[in-house]
């Protein structure tokens, strides 16, 4: 059988897990959204009055990076219940590929991913958030969220396979997740903070594929921050990649 | 049905037998998740807002090193009593709460036990906080009976907030699931306050909403608290919230504790 296949099947069981959760998928979701509201409601005023943009514009593609890099947390937890409770001794014993059980993780998550943007985003059109660059605009704005969320999964996957509790894999996760929302420029832009610290808020996986969604939403350059993630996604698929499939052999 | 063996009763009782709970609950916490969860996250917190927001309050007369750490100190009191929620439905779920009652133990014990070890930790979220606010340009500059009170102020709300989280946690038997219901409230109440942004940036029609919050009336007394010139004017409505707050949550949280047997 081809990895292909076998992670096909893989990944309809962990999607099949995350949407018969009424908890799970119930706080995938209410979770951008409470956040998208709240968050507009309270610096609406303070940041959008600093720009001359609508502030929406630069939250809704906030909010759905940071649910898609937040919900590795979830990853994380799942991935390690699924190491310690028997599963991956299971499908280790069994004639598939080493990869597939990595694979098929992923590709279930990449459809949890869609649906959370698809919300999000349609959330936001209510709040005031636009595609000004029409349809394959859109499209390529869905693929930036997926490919900027494989580096916070293979992430996921890492630390799930070295920690050793799945709270311990939720906090290692949790606190740097947190940071890198705040120093982005997924909440205000750039010329808010303090000169020293622009490179560190430039370089910020958040801000790369941020620049990139707000190109591809409101307008604005595109082929840099795109290439930007780019260079993320590809760095750690190479460095976390490996990793993770050594790791899960052990 | 025990036999009364004499150790019920009595202040003395009580007071051994709840500083014995009380370390029992503090050492079964003291692990690496807690040392982030109160090492860790309040410098971020505090450090990413101030770069986050620095410059655009300021822009706008706002020190906002001097307003933030307040507003961080009334969000760990919510993180104390969210975890001791999940802590409470923990000790029901593995049988230590049975375990408790069916021993010749003060009743009050348990409870006191659980005040006791939410106090130390709240008292330590303040002190890591108020060290960090001090590196970042945060004073305390209303003399040493201010600070007092701003600590026994942060502290009573962990408590008040920690009654109404043991009603919640006392009426399940699964900590993830408090944990999970827990957080949306939370996250509202900080959010919709003045903790990160004053009233008047909020949208007009929000504005008495966020105002007249109980969280942001606290938060405010604890500015006062911090501040140059501390106001019992603006500290006795928040005394008053919580003390209304404390009757209605323990009166909730002594009906969970009976239902939880």
């Amino acid at each position: 059988m081809s990895v292909g296949y076998e992670a096909s099947v893989l990944a309809g069981r962990n999607l099949r897990r995350f949407l018969r959760s009424p908890r799970l998928l119930g706080d995938a979701i209410t979770f951008p959204l409470i956040l998208l509201v709240l968050l507009l409601v309270m610096f609406g005023e303070v940041v959008g009055g600093a720009t001359d943009e609508p502030y929406i514009a630069r939250l809704a593609p906030g909010i759905v990076l940071f649910s898609v890099a937040y919900s590795c947390v979830g990853t994380a937890v799942g991935f390690h219940a699924d190491v310690h409770g028997g599963f991956q001794g299971r499908l280790r014993t069994m004639p598939i590929a080493r990869m597939s059980p990595l694979l098929g993780r992923i590709a279930g998550d990449v459809v949890k991913f869609v649906l959370v943007t698809v919300v999000t985003v349609a959330v936001g059109y209510l709040l005031g958030f636009r595609f000004e660059q029409g349809v394959a605009a859109a499209v390529g704005f869905l693929l930036v969220v997926l490919l900027f969320a494989l580096i916070f999964l293979w992430l996921a996957l890492v630390v799930a396979l070295t920690a050793r509790s799945a709270e311990a894999a939720a906090s290692a996760l949790n606190a740097p997740v947190t940071l890198l929302l705040l120093v982005s420029t997924c909440l205000v832009p750039l010329s808010a903070f303090p000169g020293w610290a622009q490179p560190v808020i430039r370089a910020n996986p958040l801000s790369c594929a941020h620049a990139a969604l707000v190109g591809l939403s409101s307008g604005g350059p595109v082929l840099v921050p795109v290439l930007q993630t780019l260079a993320w996604v590809l760095g750690a698929t190479l460095l976390l990649g490996p990793l993770a499939l050594r790791l899960s052999r052990r | 049905m025990t036999a009364a063996t004499g150790t019920e009763h009595g202040i003395g009782n009580l007071a051994a037998q709840g500083s014995a709970l009380a370390g029992r609950n503090l050492r079964q916490r003291a692990n690496a998740e807690m040392l982030v969860v109160f090492g860790v996250f309040p410098v971020i917190f505090v450090f990413g807002f101030l770069l986050l927001f620095g410059r655009l309050f300021a822009e706008r007369g706002l020190d906002y090193a001097q307003f933030l750490p307040p507003a961080i100190v009334a969000q760990w009191m919510f993180t104390v009593a969210n975890t001791s929620g999940a802590a409470s439905a923990a000790d029901r779920a593995s049988g230590m709460l049975t375990r408790c009652l069916s021993m010749p133990v003060n009743r009050a014990a348990v409870v006191v036990g659980r005040l006791a070890s939410d106090a130390v930790w709240a008292v330590l979220a303040v002190v890591v906080i108020s060290a960090t606010g001090y590196v970042a340009g945060f004073r305390f500059q209303g003399g040493a009976l201010a600070v007092l009170g701003f600590v026994l102020l942060a502290v009573a709300f962990a408590l008040t907030l920690t009654a109404a989280t043991t009603a919640v946690g006392l009426s399940s038997t699964d900590p993830e699931a408090v944990a999970a219901t827990l957080n949306l409230p939370y996250l509202a109440l900080i959010m919709l306050s003045t903790a990160f942004v004053p009233a008047d940036a909020f949208p007009g029609w929000l504005e008495p909403v966020i105002r007249y919050s109980p969280v942001s009336v606290v938060i405010e007394a604890l500015r006062s608290l911090a501040s140059t010139t501390p106001s019992w004017g603006k500290v006795w409505p928040a005394v008053a919230w919580l003390a209304g707050l404390l009757v209605i949550f323990s009166w909730a949280a002594a009906r969970a504790f009976r239902r939880a047997r």
